[in-house]
């Protein structure tokens, strides 16, 4: 064996011991169940000894409240009317809130707003969601690397009782609106926030179920309301809703830093090691987050 | 255990990472030696047409030519809609064009390398202009190439990881999901172990083709 | 008939002339030692014979059969056909790298003219004992020395059986102590009475084994005859001031 092939093969040697030596600490906890435990308060934490390692809290006052809707092709109300009827059918007879109950220990669900009653067009066969599989607690991808969610489990009941096949594709969120317009999904349906820009350009649903942007910090932080983020470093996932929220927010003039993050989980990440103070985040999120943390 | 777990997850990531590398290899490295015989024909038009192409490819994103292919060829008016390709037959397409035109640049310098008395003794000899390239300029122009192809093949390999741009979950794309699923990022470390490891057992490949070539 | 009979050949790189009114024949079993200074045109003279370069006019007859008939050529595979009759033998040797010995002088053989493979492995073997290398068949290219690379330049050239050798500066690339070994090979086909055209400094060479001597300069020869005649007793002051710096 020549130097090259032997140091490519030491290399990869000191990766895979890296590898070890920073997993070799955590439980092997990395479950994706459902889960409907509450996250801990900030009033919880501070009870605490202060000897205890700071854990990951929610900031009690909401930013904007905002609603989920799911997108259609502009002029395609057929699509948009057959799924939403029977979504209302499903809220009306609580097969919804079962779903719901599953995934948030609540039944989240909005009160319907009615639409005509239509049929999917003769032919079709298939109901093809499109959504970025990243995103629990809504749609995401379980140890068996299937597309599971709340908006999935909604999705897949919508499809069968429309007598359809339900295909999950995995989008470029970057490129969503494009996807639609293409005809290569028939809806984004994945905690899709309703914003005015989506309206116009979208064919939005009525809401579903609703949300609101909430803080994240670690409970040694300091921040224990909204106002407490004057001084401090926020963090955003890079184009959500939250980026929106946050500069809506009385105290966002007194901020140091705004940090774009293109996931929350590297987010999540800097907020322990303490280079950013707080995220602002979906709330749905968020809980299921401090759940898989609390977890480990 | 846990990391074993986490490998499984990535299993279908490494399945399509893997699919694309060999086919994209497969179909680039005679398309881009084609593009290298055109770029040397005596038919002007056919040399400027594909200088044009190897121009246009090499320089733009490869990030960019497939989203072109996939999201943008079909809004071109009246032909667009026969320009509608598959996820996957845009993400091979684009990739095999892209590679092939990097390929093509690799080999015009290969040939270069190649003497002009080669040439001449083949023909003194009686050997056609297609046994001349087979027979004589090929065997001298691969070993002279061998190590360009190696390196770019290596990026191959990483750049699988653009395949998102067409939503076609590769690696890194699994990687991802199942950081968000577990909130812990030990998957990104796995996924740069099995991106190194296909990248020696490619390297290593390449280097006993180098030794077989080697004169 | 003459082996090779030229007349009036014209050659022009753009507008710079290298061969103009080249006339001269070559009996069966000559041999032409071409002299002249670098730049006389004497390597694309055997160029243009060969059609590695193309003759702009004049007429060449192989063997009475045309290659170009004032100005114009015969056809492709006629052209092939009268070109296969001759070896080339080329100053920086040109074998191919990549191949053995042996393969140097089989390939060709084997897959331009379908011979069977093992008839061509014993040709090779006999001419590559004839040339002094029998013994180096399996060795790659790079690791002979000069002398010996034009040896088996010289021996793959002889694998097509051709009738005429046309030799382009063989020696010019070697070390002294080299040339030699090339001279004896060429010394030996020529005592075979082979039809070779031999473009060299070698004037030894030239004096010792050449039936006829020309001398070229500026496109032109200048002079030709026995070499007896252009070697001892020039005739034109060109050819004696060549000669004069040539053995100085």
């Amino acid at each position: 064996m020549n130097k090259k092939t032997m140091l490519t093969l030491a290399l990869a040697a000191l990766m895979a011991a890296s590898l070890t030596a920073c997993t070799g600490g955590q439980p092997s906890s990395s479950s994706a169940a459902p889960s409907a435990s509450e996250p801990a308060s900030v009033s919880d934490s501070q009870s605490e000894t202060p000897e205890a390692e700071p854990t990951f809290v929610v900031v009690e006052e909401a930013l904007s409240p905002e609603e989920y809707g799911i997108a259609f092709q502009k002029d395609n109300e057929t699509v948009h009317n057959a799924v939403m009827f029977t979504l209302n059918e499903m809220i009306a007879d609580g097969t919804a809130a079962e779903i719901s109950e599953t995934w948030f220990g609540e039944d989240k669900l909005l009160a319907p707003v009615e639409v005509p009653e239509a049929k999917l067009p003769e032919g079709k066969t298939q109901l093809i969601i499109g959504l970025d599989d990243s995103f629990p607690p809504m749609g995401f991808r379980d140890e068996n690397n299937e597309i599971v969610g709340f908006d999935i489990d909604l999705a897949r009941e919508v499809a069968a009782r429309l007598g359809v096949e339900l295909v999950c594709q995995p989008i470029d969120w970057a490129t969503k609106e494009l996807e639609l317009e293409n005809g290569n999904i028939d809806c984004i349906w994945n905690g899709l926030t309703i914003t005015q820009e989506r309206k116009d350009q979208l064919l939005m649903s009525a809401p579903y179920i609703a949300n609101s942007q909430r803080i994240i910090t670690m409970s040694d932080s300091g921040i224990a309301s909204l106002d407490d983020i004057a001084g401090k470093i926020v963090a955003v996932q890079t184009g959500s809703s939250a980026e929106e929220a946050i500069v809506k927010a009385p105290k966002y003039d007194e901020i140091k830093e705004l940090v774009q993050y293109p996931d929350y989980v590297t987010a999540l990440q800097d907020l322990q090691t303490g280079r950013i103070d707080a995220i602002c985040i979906d709330e749905v999120v968020a809980f299921y987050y401090i759940d898989q943390y609390n977890k480990q | 255990m846990k990391l074993w777990t986490l490998t499984l997850s990535l299993m279908a990531g490494i399945k399509t990472t893997l699919l694309l590398f060999l086919i994209v290899i497969v179909l680039s490295l005679p398309l881009g030696f084609l593009v290298t015989l055109l770029l040397r024909s005596r038919n002007k038009p056919v040399r400027w047409i594909s200088t044009a192409f190897v121009y246009v490819v090499r320089g733009t994103p490869l990030l960019l030519q497939l989203m072109f292919l996939y999201l943008g060829l079909p809004f071109i008016p009246v032909i667009g809609e026969y320009l509608t390709f598959s996820r996957w037959t845009a993400a091979l397409l684009g990739f095999t064009i892209n590679y092939a035109a990097y390929f093509a640049e690799i080999f015009r310098g290969g040939l270069l390398a190649v003497d002009k008395g080669q040439y001449e003794a083949a023909q003194v000899l009686g050997l056609s202009r297609r046994q001349t390239i087979a027979k004589v300029v090929l065997p001298q122009m691969i070993r002279v190439v061998l190590p360009s192809v190696t390196n770019e093949s290596v990026t191959l390999v990483k750049d699988t990881s653009l395949l998102y741009a067409v939503s076609v979950p590769d690696l890194l794309h699994f990687t991802k999901t199942t950081v968000s699923r577990t909130a812990d990022p030990t998957a990104f470390v796995v996924a740069g172990v099995i991106y190194l490891l296909m990248n020696t057992v490619l390297t290593l490949l390449f280097k006993k083709l180098e030794q077989k070539y080697d004169y | 008939m003459p082996m090779i009979e030229i007349r009036q050949l014209k050659k022009s790189f753009r507008s710079l002339e290298v061969l103009r009114d080249i006339s001269f024949s070559v009996e069966r079993g000559d041999v032409i030692a071409v002299i002249g200074s670098s730049g006389s045109g004497k390597s694309t003279l055997l160029r243009c014979l060969i059609n590695l370069e193309s003759i702009d006019g004049g007429t060449v007859l192989v063997d009475g059969d045309p290659l170009i008939q004032d100005g114009v050529y015969a056809s492709p595979g006629e052209v092939r056909a009268i070109t296969m009759r001759m070896g080339m033998v080329f100053q920086s040797f040109n074998l191919f790298p990549h191949l053995s010995v042996r393969k140097n002088l089989t390939m060709p053989l084997v897959s331009v003219q379908k011979a069977d493979p093992e008839k061509a492995d014993a040709r090779a073997l006999e001419l590559l004992k004839k040339v002094g290398l029998a013994d180096r068949a399996d060795e790659m290219p790079n690791h002979l020395s000069g002398g010996q690379k034009q040896r088996v330049a010289i021996a793959r050239a002889l694998m097509l059986n051709p009738e005429i050798m046309l030799f382009d500066e063989p020696t010019s690339a070697l070390d002294p102590q080299l040339t030699g070994e090339v001279l004896s090979v060429m010394r030996q086909l020529a005592g075979e009475h082979m039809t070779m055209i031999v473009v060299t400094h070698e004037m030894s060479f030239a004096r010792d084994v050449a039936s006829r001597v020309l001398y070229m300069d500026g496109g032109e020869i200048v002079e030709a005859g026995t070499p007896d005649e252009v070697l001892k007793h020039p005739k034109n002051p060109r050819t004696a001031g060549f000669l004069g710096s040539a053995f100085a």
